[in-house]
């Protein structure tokens, strides 16, 4: 008997449409998950079903070797923290976060000490007599997280608790957040549509599209080895290339690619993908072997200074080409918009997918990339 | 954020009862009391209409019959009140409807001054029954009318004329309120785009206001239809020899034990009654889908003419309004109006049989029942309904509507076709008693406050309720602790509301008073129709006197329970 939250063959439906269809799911003890997606695609509805607030219209959720599926939310004793804080407003700090421990029926002289030690450990133990509105979002945030920790929950659900903060209180909270779950062990799923936070975060990623999981890892192979165009162009950004897979070459309509990477099945319509920070800009004196098929003459259209980072739109011919390269090396290479420079897209950076037909997704809209 | 280790701690867990059961005994509470105290009187009032009716006896025997329906058809001086009912209403109608419109377009959509107070003061018909407006009329107008005096003149105000006008004054608060929601709701930009796009004032005002608000003006046109066509007060005082539905049904019941023919024009009476409901209930729907959630920007100032044309039109209703108040708090000091004008405070000293001060103790402590147990009733109700949803949500949803449909005075008469018969051995408990005053009260205004409960409940996030739950919170815990906390505002809000219907209600309960439960407003009736018209007018003022008090009372504790929590 493990503690591990299992979901078999989960499917949820609204009306005609499913939310969710098929999940199979297992996590771990003490795991951190992150449902990531886009919205609509059923990583709400998954974490509510796990929460009690929906209900699967088939499948089995298993918690510690039972089937949970009819109890109620009090009884399964998971935490949970929404977007919205949820913070009840006419209650102060200290008694929201003792909320739960009165409903568990805490003895009374134990509650007092365990809401100073929760908020102390938030730092927000001097707050604690003020009324929540009185607080900043990010202090919220933090009070509605060890609310929900309170009564010992098993369980920790996040329901994109850090979409409506500040973007640097955003990075500070999530970081506080892992570190209080390493602290405590705790079981953890995270709903968010944040690739970025997702892969800074989590133990292992579930990419979840259309209510059915695409690809499940941990971060680094979730955006090294990404399994589907969807995933490449969802998890980070990607250069695709469509065309014809023929003998270690993609050919296009003016391209013609040699690709290393070669999965034995895939030939015929693929999409050759290539991550921006791989893409290289050729000066001359370089004595690296190339190939000729790979290289471009491009025309930079846009720089997009991202601090450390700065993120190249070329123009080749009708094709847009991104690359990301540190901002000292455009100094140092005096790069300027408009010049027209050679671009080198290594072989063996090349992840190849088959092309999606199904008409399920939006691919036409991505490929505007190729 | 310090690492430190939450100290474990052992949860004492409980077994907690499950939601679905708080819910369904609870929901299950609420539908049992509206289906035992308003389908079951209303379908038996319905059965009764057909069935055959022992007019020696006054009892009701077996079978199938619409004798009574072709009696009352055929009977010119019968369906003259229908006739009466329908004409009275119409131009009560049309004529509130136009009115109002234009005092709710005065605090709309001019800035002329005074916006607030005259808001205020134009409520002022909802403190008293709605039979003192027929009384002033009288007292102006009337035989002894001092206005009717002072000009030597041989025309009164009785009949229709009569009830047309005080029905005017006392629907007006009511047609004026929708018309300033939709108002004020609906973006005053559309007025300024057209204008600069050209269009004279007069123009847009046709073009643009009229059309963008009239599922705001058919709406508040249908709830004074209904408000008109079930009233009682006011036409029994001043009608006479006028009768309309209401009235006859009374004058049947009350004055000839012919429970049949009440029972009938009960059913006549609700045709038009259910119409205007069902009017009023689709135009509202409409008309909210209408309204926008913009920014509402500020009026640019209005032409100092438009402004003088305004202030004036507004102030002289309010000070119509007013002095409806005004002449019979002066006549209860009168010693006798027209005759002795030396003030005097006899009137006071209710020494009247079936009457006398205690009618007001009475009305109050009802009034305080009604208003506590009927607010916290709507609340709980509106809870189940919109916010826990159960499978019977819709059904329950349904019948806390349906009560705005039904006149007072066919749901009074109703008990009264039912309880005073042995009816399932509960009836001793009930009639004749104060419980069935309160539950009539409560049930003629459940829909108001119900519908008042449930937009307040959207406004609360789902996940305030989640979140409670999940931590550990049943559904008693959550309500009492998170959602009732939330709500004060419209608590108090419908704490108001049936504080005053109760004290002021008089077709809800003219047929439940008994020689033990006699109520202030029913009490002035009597005695203005035994031409005591000193004492009634007196009984009046006190009524609005306690009102306003209660009204006082409540918003002083509303006040200091809002300073707490900030």
């Amino acid at each position: 008997m493990t503690k591990n939250v299992i979901l078999e063959g989960i499917s949820k439906k609204y009306g005609e449409k499913y939310a969710v269809k098929d999940i199979n799911l297992e996590i771990k003890e003490g795991e951190f998950l992150t449902l990531l997606g886009p919205s609509g695609c059923g990583k709400t509805t998954t974490l509510r079903m796990v929460a009690g607030f929906e209900k699967p219209d088939s499948g089995k959720l298993i918690y510690n070797g039972k089937v949970i599926n009819n109890l109620i939310p009090q009884r399964r004793n998971f935490g949970i923290v929404f977007q919205s804080y949820a913070l009840f407003p006419h209650m102060k700090v200290k008694e929201n976060v003792a909320f739960g421990l009165e409903m568990h029926k805490y003895p009374k002289n134990k509650i007092k000490n365990r809401v100073d030690s929760l908020l102390d450990m938030v730092g927000l133990l001097e707050h604690k007599e003020k009324y929540p509105p009185q607080l900043s979002g990010g202090m919220q945030q933090r009070v509605a997280l060890v609310r929900a920790l309170a009564p010992n929950p098993e369980v920790l659900l996040l329901d994109e608790p850090l979409s409506a903060l500040d973007a640097k209180i955003r990075i500070k909270l999530r970081a506080e957040i892992k570190q209080l779950q390493v602290d405590l062990g705790i079981t953890t799923i995270y709903v968010t549509h944040d690739q970025e936070e997702a892969l800074a975060i989590s133990d292992r990623i579930v990419v979840m599209r259309q209510g059915r999981i695409e690809q499940i890892g941990d971060p680094i192979s979730i955006y090294k080895k990404p399994v589907s165009q969807y995933v490449a162009d969802f998890v980070g950004t990607s250069n695709f290339f469509k065309g014809i897979l023929k003998e270690g070459y993609i050919k296009g309509k003016n391209f013609k690619l040699k690709v290393a990477k070669i999965k034995e099945l895939s030939s015929g319509e693929v999409y050759g993908a290539i991550r921006p920070e791989k893409v290289e800009i050729v000066k001359g004196g370089s004595n690296k072997e190339r190939f000729k098929g790979n290289m471009f003459e491009g025309k930079l259209m846009v720089i997009n200074y991202m601090g450390l980072m700065v993120r190249l739109l070329f123009r080749v011919g009708e094709m847009e080409i991104i690359i990301d390269c540190l901002e000292k090396y455009l100094g140092e290479m005096e790069i300027k918009r408009g010049d027209t420079l050679t671009l080198y897209l290594p072989p063996q950076e090349f992840i190849i997918f088959k092309d999606e037909k199904s008409g399920e997704t939006d691919v036409s809209s991505k490929s505007s990339r190729t | 954020m310090s690492a430190v280790k939450v100290q474990e701690l052992e949860l004492a867990r409980r077994q907690m009862v499950d939601d679905k059961l708080i819910i369904y005994f609870a929901g299950g509470l609420i539908g049992l009391f509206l289906f035992f105290f308003m389908v079951v009187p209303v379908t038996n009032i319905l059965r009764l209409s057909i069935t055959p009716y022992n007019s020696e006896a006054h009892i009701f025997s077996r079978g199938l019959t619409f004798n009574n329906f072709r009696n009352y058809f055929s009977n010119p001086v019968t369906v003259q009140s229908l006739y009466n009912s329908l004409y009275v209403s119409l131009w009560v109608t049309l004529i509130t409807t136009f009115l109002a419109f234009f005092f709710a377009y005065g605090l709309t959509r001019t800035t002329m001054r005074g916006k607030k107070i005259l808001y205020f003061l134009v409520m002022a018909p909802l403190i008293a029954p709605s039979l003192l407006q027929a009384m002033a009329l009288v007292s102006l107008f009337g035989n002894n009318g001092l206005i009717t005096g002072l000009l030597k003149t041989e025309w009164n105000i009785y009949g229709a004329t009569g009830i047309i006008i005080s029905e005017v004054l006392y629907s007006f608060p009511h047609a004026m309120v929708i018309l300033y929601t939709t108002l004020s709701a609906i973006d005053s930009r559309l007025d300024e785009v057209a204008s600069s796009l050209g269009a004279s004032e007069v123009r847009t005002f046709f073009k643009i206001t009229i059309p963008t608000a009239r599922f705001g003006i058919f709406s508040a046109a249908a709830l004074v239809f209904n408000l008109t066509i079930t009233d009682f007060g006011n036409p029994i005082i001043i009608g006479r020899n006028y009768k309309v539905l209401a009235t006859e049904i009374y004058l049947q019941v009350i004055g000839m034990q012919r429970f049949d023919m009440g029972a009938t024009i009960a059913v006549i009476l609700l045709v038009p009654s259910v119409t205007a409901f069902l009017l009023n209930y689709y135009f509202t729907k409409r008309n909210t889908a209408l309204i926008s959630g913009a920014a509402k920007p500020t009026l640019p100032p209005s032409s100092p003419f438009k402004k003088r044309i305004f202030t004036s039109y507004c102030w002289i209703i309010v000070g119509i309004l007013l002095s409806v108040i005004l002449v019979i708090i002066f006549k209860s000091f009168i010693t006798l109006w027209m005759y002795n004008w030396t003030p005097t405070l006899k009137h006071f000293n209710f020494r009247v049989p079936g009457g006398g001060i205690g009618v007001l103790w009475t009305s109050l402590w009802i009034s305080i029942v009604v208003a506590i147990s009927a607010s916290f009733l709507t609340m709980v109700n509106a809870y189940i309904i919109e916010k826990r949803k159960p499978f019977f949500a819709q059904p329950l949803y349904l019948m806390s509507v349906v009560p705005a449909a039904i006149p007072g005075l066919v749901m009074g008469l109703s008990y009264i076709l039912i309880f005073n018969t042995r009816f399932l051995n509960i009836s001793d408990l009930l009639y004749g008693k104060a419980i069935l005053v309160i539950i009539s009260v409560i049930i003629c205004n459940f829909t108001l406050g119900t519908l008042s409960s449930i937009t307040n409940m959207k406004n609360i996030d789902k996940e305030m309720d989640e979140s409670a739950t999940s931590l550990g919170a049943n559904a008693i815990n959550n309500f009492f602790k998170v959602i009732f906390p939330l709500s004060k505002v419209s608590f108090f809000g419908n704490l108001n509301y049936y504080f005053m219907r109760s004290m002021v209600t008089i077709s809800a309960v003219i047929f439940l008073v008994s020689p033990d439960v006699h109520l202030a407003a029913i009490s002035v009736i009597n005695m203005e129709k035994d031409g005591k018209e000193g004492a009634s007018s007196a009984m009046s003022f006190l009524i609005i006197l306690v009102t306003c008090a209660g009204l006082f009372v409540i918003n002083a504790f509303n006040k200091k329970k809002k300073a707490e929590v900030s």
